[in-house]
């Protein structure tokens, strides 16, 4: 009699919220922790039903399931819950925990930095840490420097973490299902203008393996990579090049780290061509790190030099117009493609 | 496809109705909500208005008097058109009047002389769910139903619904009403309440008829129960109408009764989903049998044989666990048995309240 | 007191073997066999010893970078200690952790831990997990007067408080964070006072006296236990040498250098109990010979074992990775 068995067409949020609900069902030891993930508890008037739910309702009505004591509504104190979530994960829980904001990484980054990713190494792989970390990442919503931030290649920096990102609800229920089954620490990105992005996610029990990137779209005249809200930019472009007889082949990377070259290699000796879009700040980033693994492993398939579509080396900024010029948007990728394709190869 | 225009039960012990008059021609185009005509029982008048825009034709004259359920006019919709159900329980029944009852807007409606028999129909129902009772049946009795929290006309109040306010609802109900003894009849949630009222004041429950009910889900239902919660938190109404059809009907009742199905599944649409989201959480979590073993008054307990949400087992093990009840168990019957198997349903009450 | 023989004589023992193994480290660091730098715990040896006798053998605690006491005290393997503050492959942790990453989960030794304020928010969950799986755990956190001015320790003090944790916070307060005086770093006297502003309940002990830390201790862990939430112990000590090996502790003023000669757990331990007639003096020097001797097979394990092979560099950073 179960009801959510066949694929159906949910929203990011939706897709997140069944994916925790059918894993803290499967297993006990699962807790999630974060401000406001149940939302107004103890708060008399509102009982639990009328929890928040998060910031972005993901977390929406799992208290009322599971109860406050594996739902915690945790203080303002980032470095002491996301800490509380390694500690429990090295002695047996798999929690999960939501750090609202990526860039509230700046108030916990010791017990990610220094505790929850190194514990396993320092102690001779006689420890493990299986702990999710969910969190908002990208621009869009006008939220500025402290609150738009992109910040997986600061995570993928750090060896011991795990660095996933969905680009849509499939991959959104399938990737997380995947990061708390998983026995290593993952930071789990969201894209903050996401949630509400609709997508025919499968019922039951839906696995996206972490580090496989996807080809979202085949083509052959020029790979186009992103991930998160990139990859759907990338997608869009792909679209309008088609109508000017670019065919593009888009790759939705998926998962940071660890990343999969093999996907991305193939596809360039494929087509010859690589333009990378990322949100994240440009020096040391993503974008340039795939731009030199290509040059590495597959300069002499390359026709023409990598195009990358970036945010500026600058912060979020503000004012709608900055934003949207801070960004990088379809109509931008579109333009390096077309540089990059009147390359003479 | 034709949507009808139909004879409407205005509550429990009605079986028929006079079409007073026709307020538009055979052959108009009507606008959906707009009033098409009125009909009277000796206690009421109703409009009706139309479900759809369209053209209509009367199928029934003015002045006759005809069964409920009958076909009084069709409207052939326009291209395009949606269908607007009338809003739940338009039509005034012979005695429904919204009560202020434990500080909440409470629809009730009473009929008949007698020792108090209430009836709690069940989660995302409401009152309408008794109207297929005979009332004949139930002669010499005052009979008092009424829509829950959150359900039917009743006030949709925020918050968590929980069994303690449920209850609180019903302690009030009987206050107001002015009955200090009362036989209830609940249906699934309705039975809940009714037996959380009957361990919680004895002195005001004289029997318990407990129908299609459970004194806890097994983990599986709870489970579907919280997926129903949460497809209707993030959809609303309509992602989860079909799936609460399909676990209250069987589905040969389904196909022989599509029409009964249909207005079932019209009310369950128009129902407030924050409402129906609390009230399942609150029937998910629901663990009755700490209170089994005190209640001390006449109970029975029916079930149908093909009820698939609270199968027959369940009634086995509540009936087991309340001394001295009676357990029936109704052939041809799925969750739905008011609606499925009304003659035996009401003989069984008679016979007992 | 309600400590039996064998629980004395144990105490006794954990206490010379922290202090033989520290003294140990100390001359085999300046010979240059230790890479790396080391912070040694001896003139705290009541503290780990006091707190640790306190608890079960599936309690956890969380350490500092001076944790070789507290991982002797919860009975880690001091072979395996010594081979991995060498860096050896037959380390506790292969030789990947060293000195200050010292560990031993299965122990329910979380680690020593190079940031300083690190051990509170990881006592915290472990406090969680004994909460959520029913296991009745406690966890004593150690941590330094040093870190009692980390965020880290105001933030998991709280949220062990709201949350109910079994978790005990011992505050070594050893007088100095590095260079810099607890009357300079910390605005008052006590840092157990510090307790009534997350509700619960704090205490000044003498962490010489093995004796008062341990009656401390059992208080905290049976309230722990209880579902009475955490505690915050302070115990006053002192450091007899640097904050790491070859600190020339300018910064010592006379007065600590003078009270803290006069400050030994293990001399006293020795005048109570022989004035008892607990133990004699015979007894005692017993075990102090086997101590030493435990310590110098451990120099010799850790000297004799093999190094890391190079191609463990790679390994053990996940679980899974391609």
């Amino acid at each position: 009699m179960a009801v959510a068995t066949a694929a159906r067409t949910i929203t990011i949020a939706e897709a997140l919220n069944e994916s925790i609900r059918l894993e803290m069902r499967a297993d006990p030891k699962i807790v999630i922790m974060g401000e406001d993930i149940a939302g107004g508890a103890q708060v008399e008037h509102l009982e639990d039903d009328e929890a928040w739910g998060g910031v972005m309702g993901v977390t929406k009505g799992l208290v009322h399931e599971f109860g406050r004591e594996r739902v915690l509504d945790t203080p303002i104190s980032e470095a002491a819950f996301i800490g509380a979530a390694v500690g429990a994960a090295a002695t047996g829980l798999r929690p999960i925990a939501e750090l609202m904001f990526c860039g509230f990484l700046g108030s916990c980054l010791d017990s990610l930095l220094n505790q929850g990713s190194k514990l396993r190494y320092m102690f001779g792989g006689k420890a493990m840490v299986p702990v999710t970390i969910r969190t908002m990442i990208g621009g869009g919503f006008r939220a500025a420097a402290q609150h738009a931030q992109t910040l997986y290649p600061m995570f993928a920096n750090i060896p011991g973490l795990k660095v996933v990102a969905p680009s849509n609800a499939a991959d959104a229920k399938g990737l997380l299902t995947a990061s708390i089954r998983d026995d290593d620490p993952v930071i789990f990105c969201e894209h903050i203008t996401m949630y509400t992005m609709k997508g025919e996610v499968p019922g039951g029990e839906h696995i996206v393996p972490i580090g496989k990137a996807a080809i979202a779209r085949p083509g052959s005249d020029v790979t186009l990579l992103g991930v998160s809200l990139t990859a759907v930019h990338a997608l869009k472009a792909a679209e309008s090049l088609a109508e000017e007889g670019i065919d593009a082949e888009v790759i939705d990377l998926r998962t940071v780290s660890p990343l999969d070259e093999e996907t991305i290699l193939a596809s360039v000796q494929k087509t010859g061509r690589l333009v990378i879009v990322d949100e994240a700040n440009p020096l040391c980033g993503l974008a340039s790190h795939i731009a030199g693994m290509v040059a590495s492993r597959g300069f002499h398939w390359l026709r023409a030099p990598v195009g990358m579509v970036t945010a500026p080396h600058s912060p979020v900024p503000f004012s709608p117009v900055l934003e949207d010029a801070y960004l990088p948007n379809p109509e931008k990728v579109v333009a390096a493609v077309k540089e990059t394709c009147a390359h003479a190869s | 496809m034709p949507i009808d225009v139909i004879m409407p039960k205005m509550g429990m012990g009605m079986s028929e109705g006079k079409l007073s008059r026709w307020q538009v021609q055979d052959g108009d185009s009507v606008e959906a909500g707009q009033v098409v005509l009125e009909v009277e029982t000796d206690k009421a008048t109703a409009e009706m208005t139309a479900d759809v825009d369209g053209v209509i034709s009367v199928v029934v004259a003015e002045g006759e008097v005809v069964d409920v359920g009958t076909v009084l006019g069709r409207i052939e919709p326009a291209e395009g058109a949606v269908v607007r159900p009338q809003a739940q329980g338009s039509a005034e029944g012979p005695s429904a009047e919204i009560l202020q009852v434990n500080g909440i807007a409470l629809n009730v409606q009473q009929s008949g002389e007698g020792p108090a028999v209430v009836f709690i129909h069940g989660l995302s129902s409401s009152m309408e769910l008794w109207t297929g009772l005979d009332q004949a049946g139930l002669e010499g009795r005052t009979l008092i139903s009424y829509d829950l929290r959150g359900h039917g006309r009743s006030e949709q109040t925020p918050g968590a619904h929980t069994l303690r306010k449920h209850t609180a609802d019903l302690a009030a109900l009987l206050e107001t009403v002015g009955v200090e003894q009362a036989s209830l009849v609940g249906h699934s949630l309705g039975a809940m309440i009714a037996v959380e009222l009957a361990a919680a004041r004895p002195e005001s429950v004289r029997s318990l008829s407990l129908l299609s009910t459970t004194a806890a889900f097994p983990q599986e239902t709870r489970n579907t129960l919280f997926e129903l919660a949460s497809a209707a938190t993030f959809g609303g109404m309509e992602g989860i109408a079909d799936p609460l059809i399909e676990v209250t009907f069987r589905p040969a009742f389904r196909d022989a009764n599509p029409k009964v199905v249909e207005a079932i599944r019209r009310s369950i649409l128009s129902s407030d989903a924050a409402s129906i989201v609390a009230a399942t959480r609150m029937v998910a979590k629901a663990d009755l049998r700490p209170r089994l073993g005190s209640l001390n008054c006449p109970t029975q307990v029916l079930v149908g044989s093909e009820d698939s949400l609270t199968p027959p087992d369940l009634s086995h093990q509540l009936a087991d666990a309340i001394e001295g009840a009676q357990l029936h168990e109704l052939p041809d019957c799925g969750h739905a048995a008011p609606v499925e198997q009304p003659a035996l349903v009401t003989r069984l009450l008679a016979e007992f309240v | 007191m309600n400590l039996s023989q064998d629980e004395l004589r144990s105490m006794y023992r954990t206490m010379v073997s922290i202090r033989n193994f520290e003294e140990t480290v100390k001359q085999a660091f300046a010979k240059g066999h230790i890479p790396g730098f080391v912070h040694l715990y001896v003139g705290e040896e009541a503290i780990a010893t006091g707190v640790c006798t306190a608890l079960r053998a599936s309690d956890t605690i969380t350490s500092t970078h001076r944790g070789h006491g507290h991982c002797i005290a919860k009975g880690c393997d001091m072979n395996s200690m010594m081979a991995e503050i060498y860096g050896k492959a037959t380390g506790l942790c292969k030789g990947k952790g060293g000195s200050m990453h010292i560990a031993d989960v299965g122990k329910g030794m979380l680690g020593a831990n190079g940031i300083v304020g690190g051990g509170p928010p990881l006592a915290c969950g472990a406090g969680l997990t004994s909460v959520v799986t029913g296991s009745g755990d406690v966890c004593a956190c150690f941590f330094g007067d040093g870190a009692c001015e980390q965020g880290t320790f105001h933030e998991s003090a709280n949220l062990a408080a709201i949350w109910n944790l079994p978790v005990i916070f011992v505050a070594e307060n050893n007088g100095y964070a590095q260079s810099t005086p607890a009357t300079y770093h910390c605005a008052i006297e006590n840092i157990a006072e510090r307790a009534a502003s997350y509700g619960i309940p704090g205490a000044v002990v003498d962490g010489s006296d093995v004796f008062a830390v341990h009656e401390a201790a059992v208080e905290a862990v049976k309230r722990a236990r209880a579902g009475q939430g955490p505690s915050l112990l302070e115990c006053k000590t002192y450091r007899h040498h640097g904050h790491f090996e070859g600190d020339q502790q300018t910064y010592k003023d006379d007065l600590y250098k003078s009270v803290s000669q006069g400050k030994d757990s293990i001399r006293d331990f020795r005048a109570l109990v022989t004035q008892h007639g607990w133990f004699t003096a015979e007894e005692l020097d017993a075990i102090d010979r086997e101590a030493e001797q435990a310590v110098e097979e451990a120099l010799a394990f850790a000297e004799s074992s093999p190094v890391p092979q190079v191609e463990e560099v790679t390994s053990d950073v996940y679980v899974s990775y391609p």
